[in-house]
């Protein structure tokens, strides 16, 4: 018979594991993934249901109730944090430059990016509009190579929803 | 264990958990949309019932956990009623995308086409890594994706294309 540590150290841990497959669902869902959709919203209705009936069980008991909580919001986080690992998808990126528009774009390249430069008015004068579409996983290598290369520089970012060609560094 | 499975009467608790679940998720789906959309009298309403068959789903349930084809039940049912969702979705595709297209050659005629089959877009001159480009902004209702892209396949197959959820704000012109 398990002793009511070992009791709530697994009701933590199902838990978490009910947590990451909630993110992981939700991310199939927003990326239009079907099939892998139903396949973790069911692992994860089941294990749900295994740990409803364990708490219900004892909940008299208000370690088990603490745990329970305390494995929802644990496992909520390290749902946020296996969702910016995985880090599907592309980001759109607009960067205005008041100054060195043409040497950014010019060093985007070089490191590989796909840029498109659009010459664009702003308050004090001609500045630089550049479009550049990245991987998710390398939005924030871009943006801080950006911000230390020219920290004048204004920078934007949108979440793609579909992409079709076009050019993406790995 | 096997009179469990062998009766038609676990089969059929099982089946109605099944479906209950199914109803459930779509009326979760449709209500998260409605709550997007500001539609309070609809969000209430679903939310009423998913809220009231979510209680009877879990109490069958959990009144006989003894049961795993119940389990299975619930669990298939609410992984189907999820992929349903998203196909409910799918097919109202309510909301607004808002397409950019960059062509190296061809945005005029891409333009010109698009505006011959009533899309509203806005070219803007630019500079790709081999010289001049046109990029092409366009804002279509999200039924209308689809066909934007196969627009822009005919005229141009080279084109770069990506799409973005947008709240429109104020006027411009949408195809119906």
């Amino acid at each position: 018979m398990l002793n009511i540590l070992q009791f709530a150290l697994l009701i933590f841990a199902l838990r978490l594991v009910d947590l990451s497959l909630a993110s992981l669902r939700l991310l199939m869902i927003t990326r239009g993934r079907k099939a892998l959709a139903w396949i973790f919203s069911f692992v994860k209705s089941a294990v749900y249901l295994i740990i409803l009936q364990m708490v219900l069980k004892s909940i008299d008991d208000p370690l088990t109730i603490v745990v329970y909580a305390a494995g929802f919001a644990t496992g909520m986080v390290l749902g946020m944090y296996l969702e910016e690992r995985i880090a599907l998808g592309y980001t759109h990126l607009r960067i205005i430059s008041p100054k060195r528009g043409a040497e950014l774009t010019e060093l985007l390249r070089e490191e590989g990016y796909a840029v498109t430069e659009i010459a664009s008015q702003g308050k004090d004068g001609m500045v630089t509009l550049l479009d550049c579409n990245v991987r998710r996983r390398k939005t924030g290598e871009v943006i801080r190579f950006i911000s230390k290369f020219d920290p004048e520089s204004f920078i934007t970012s949108s979440a793609v929803r579909t992409a079709q060609r076009g050019f993406f560094r790995k | 264990m096997v009179e469990i499975l062998t009766s038609p009467q676990a089969w059929l608790g099982a089946g109605l958990i099944f479906v209950l679940r199914v109803v459930e998720m779509s009326l979760d789906t449709i209500r998260v949309l409605m709550v997007i959309r500001n539609r309070k009298g609809i969000a209430w309403v679903l939310g009423f019932f998913q809220a009231a068959l979510f209680v009877f789903a879990i109490g069958f349930v959990l009144s006989d956990l003894s049961n795993p084809i119940r389990i299975l039940g619930y669990a298939a049912g609410f992984a189907t009623g999820t992929v349903v969702g998203m196909i409910i979705e799918e097919r109202l595709a309510i909301g607004h995308i808002q397409i950019n297209i960059v062509s190296s050659a061809f945005g005029a005629a891409v333009a010109k086409e698009m505006r011959a089959e009533g899309y509203a877009l806005t070219e803007i001159p630019a500079r790709g890594k081999d010289g001049m480009v046109t990029m092409l902004s366009c804002s279509v209702r999200r039924k209308n994706v689809y066909k934007v892209r196969q627009i822009v396949n005919r005229i141009d197959p080279n084109a770069f294309i990506t799409a973005e959820d947008i709240q429109p704000v104020r006027r411009g012109f949408y195809r119906a």
